[in-house]
């Protein structure tokens, strides 16, 4: 796991600044070159975001309809994940099935 | 007004929320919460005069200030359910009925200024997902689709406002435009507003102040709230809609790198769609409203042949406070002192 | 580069439902608390895979069902080391941002005296209780049988010999653990230690 947390990081010491704010799976999937690392990916990601001095974040955007990309809050996130529910930030309405219509994804932390 | 800014404005108000109206509405109930009324009842008036409006700045002859504030204070509100209602929404029955019609629902005054708010219904298009445990075969439906989506036509109440501020010389109007309107719809009303005030014979609206002179200020100062969005023409001839979709204070579109770089290879660029957002805090409430600024095109029958922006929509507002914030921006961009004289 | 981020459904079924779960609220996490609440429940998913496999596991020591634990929760993205220097030595430790450390102390039970060393040893030589640092687990590996008993009786004989010591949650039975709250003579500060034991007897009556 240690290797799979060092090629991640790798791969985010290349960006270049402004770079690191919207960083999906496949970014980090396509430049792991070896296979152990991309089956570990998804591990390497939650501990490089939850390490004391973490340089990743992981957020959440539901996908509107009419709005595209509605980020979540922190709390929002939080709850969801807790629960399973999600009020939709606008209508007040519960989100059926939100956890199919919430897309997480990482940004590179402010102090990294 | 969204379920975000609800949210802020009954937790403000002390009250405990839950997932959405429903869930909110179900723990007070289960709680037994002590709600106050009188206080909400406030908010949900500033929000009245203020949250997601469409709003065009008509210059006024400073003569005709005490006549003008004398007709909408003594204004005669409607004989009718909108009226008897306000400031609470009208029942489904009556929504159903409604009609596109103004109607005086009440005269507000407060430190800021006095205005006149008009109820009309409106019928939106909404989108709504159907749950698939709606059908009779579930998972029939859910082998052949990834969502049902059902197009509903359905009313809504608007709330738009007349305001004559005590510090500006201008009038404004502020037509309601929720998520779904279409801007034709909203130049109708407005058109419609326009035409009542006057019917007064006090003062003739002609047209409202160009915001256009706005648009690059806003872009220019770095300080200047977070860009969201903009819409431009390069020297190049590309027309390049940029978006950052992240409600985050620090994600700017003017210094986003992808826009940096797209903008030093070219000669310049001539921006006329803008969105500009703001977070600030005060008594413990987080307000982040935003302005959006747009004209159809690069070119216009402006002066110069510059584009004209009649109003501006000013979105994400919970009351007064966030609202007014805007206008002071968009009066110092658009240099408001100086085009009403 | 795919335009489409991976949905939250996606990505919890990549771990398998409540693995995944744990490993969005375990990066999502609002405070230590909840920060714990997560360790636990993996934790629990861990005890389940040792009982599960106790029959492979049969002649493996402290340090090998041990590495297991550490492993596993490594795997699901909570980043856990085993035998670490830490004033001497604990068997497995996991820290996560904002200052969150939880020691864990391993004995595969043999008698009570043993298991008074595991206790003082996370609750004297290791935790400090200071913030974010107040949790640690004695785990009590068993191949004795009648796990709920001996968790019982090493709970009474833990108030009567350790003066200050206070069960603060009993779920002795059903849940196999309890927890107590002491005084770190270190900080001062209370320290809170859950005792859970993992019931591995392999006795096949077929």
């Amino acid at each position: 796991m240690r290797e799979a947390c060092l090629a991640v990081t790798d791969i985010l010491v290349d960006l270049r600044p402004g770079d690191g704010k919207h960083l999906g799976l496949s970014f980090f999937h396509e430049r792991l070159k070896q296979k152990d690392h991309q089956d570990k990916l998804l591990a390497a990601l939650s501990i490089l975001c939850t390490r004391e001095g973490a340089i990743l974040k992981m957020q959440g955007y539901l996908d509107d309809d009419i709005e595209g990309q509605l980020h979540l809050s922190d709390e929002d996130f939080s709850e969801l994940s807790k629960t399973g529910q999600l009020a939709h930030p606008h209508s007040g309405e519960p989100v059926i099935n939100p956890l199919t219509k919430v897309r997480i994804f990482y940004t590179l932390r402010e102090h990294s | 007004m969204s379920w975000t800014n609800a949210r802020k404005i009954l937790n403000a108000s002390g009250v405990s929320t839950s997932h959405g109206w429903d869930g909110t509405l179900k723990k007070i109930a289960e709680n037994g919460q002590e709600v106050d009324k009188g206080r909400l009842e406030d908010f949900l008036i500033e929000h009245i005069l203020c949250g997601e409006k469409f709003t065009k700045l008509y210059p006024i002859d400073p003569a005709k200030r005490a006549p003008l504030q004398q007709a909408i204070v003594s204004a005669t509100i409607s004989d009718c359910v909108a009226a008897k209602c306000y400031p609470f929404l009208i029942g489904e029955t009556d929504l159903l009925q409604g009609t596109g019609e103004f109607q005086i629902a009440n005269v507000e005054s407060n430190e800021d200024g006095v205005g006149l708010v008009l109820s009309s219904v409106f019928w939106v298009k909404k989108r709504e997902e159907i749950s698939f445990e709606d059908f009779d075969k579930p998972e029939e439906m859910r082998s052949r689709y990834d969502e049902v989506i059902g197009v509903v036509r359905e009313p809504i109440q608007l709330f738009h406002v007349v305001w004559l501020p005590h510090h500006r010389d201008f009038l404004e109007i502020r037509v309601d435009h929720p998520r779904g309107m279409a801007e034709a719809d909203v130049h109708g009303m407005h058109s419609a507003l326009k035409g009542i005030i006057n019917d007064w014979g006090i003062s003739a609206l002609e047209k409202p102040i160009n915001l256009f002179p706005a648009v690059r200020p806003f872009y220019d100062d770095g300080s200047e709230g977070t860009v969201t969005q903009m819409t431009f023409q390069t020297t190049t001839g590309g027309i390049k809609d940029e978006k950052l979709p992240r409600r985050r204070l620090d994600a700017d579109q003017r210094t986003e790198a992808y826009h940096v770089a797209g903008k030093e290879a070219v000669d310049a660029i001539a921006i006329y769609r803008i969105t500009v957002e703001w977070g600030f805090s005060e008594d413990n409430v987080t307000y982040t409203p935003s302005i959006t600024l747009a004209a159809s095109g690069p070119a216009g029958n402006g002066e110069n042949g510059l584009p004209t922006i009649s109003g501006a929509l000013i979105n994400n507002c919970m009351r007064a406070t966030d609202y007014e914030f805007v206008i002071d921006r968009l009066g110092k961009k658009a240099q408001l002192d100086l085009q009403c004289g | 580069m795919d335009p489409k981020d991976i949905s939250l459904a996606d990505y919890i079924a990549f771990f398998g439902n409540a693995p995944g779960g744990r490993a969005v609220r375990w990066q999502i996490a609002q405070d230590q608390q909840e920060r714990l609440v997560v360790l636990e429940e993996a934790l629990a998913h861990c005890y389940s895979s040792l009982i599960d496999t106790r029959g492979l596991n049969a002649d493996s020591g402290e340090d090998e069902l041990t590495m297991q634990v550490a492993n596993m929760l490594t795997a699901a993205g909570i980043e856990a080391t085993h035998d670490r220097h830490i004033n001497g030595h604990c068997d497995v430790i996991v820290e996560a941002d904002r200052g969150f450390m939880w020691l864990g102390e391993a004995k595969v039970h043999k008698d009570y005296g043993w298991l008074q060393d595991g206790f003082l040893q996370l609750s004297t030589r290791y935790g400090t209780a200071m913030a974010g640092r107040d949790r640690g687990e004695l785990i009590i590996y068993h191949r004795g049988g009648d796990a709920i008993k001996v968790l019982a009786t090493w709970k009474k004989k833990l108030l009567e010999e350790q003066a200050g010591v206070a069960v603060i949650e009993d779920l002795v039975d059903p849940s196999l653990f309890f927890r107590t709250s002491h005084k770190c003579p270190n900080s001062g500060c209370t320290f809170y230690v859950r005792h859970s034991i993992v019931p591995l007897m392999h006795a096949p009556g077929k």
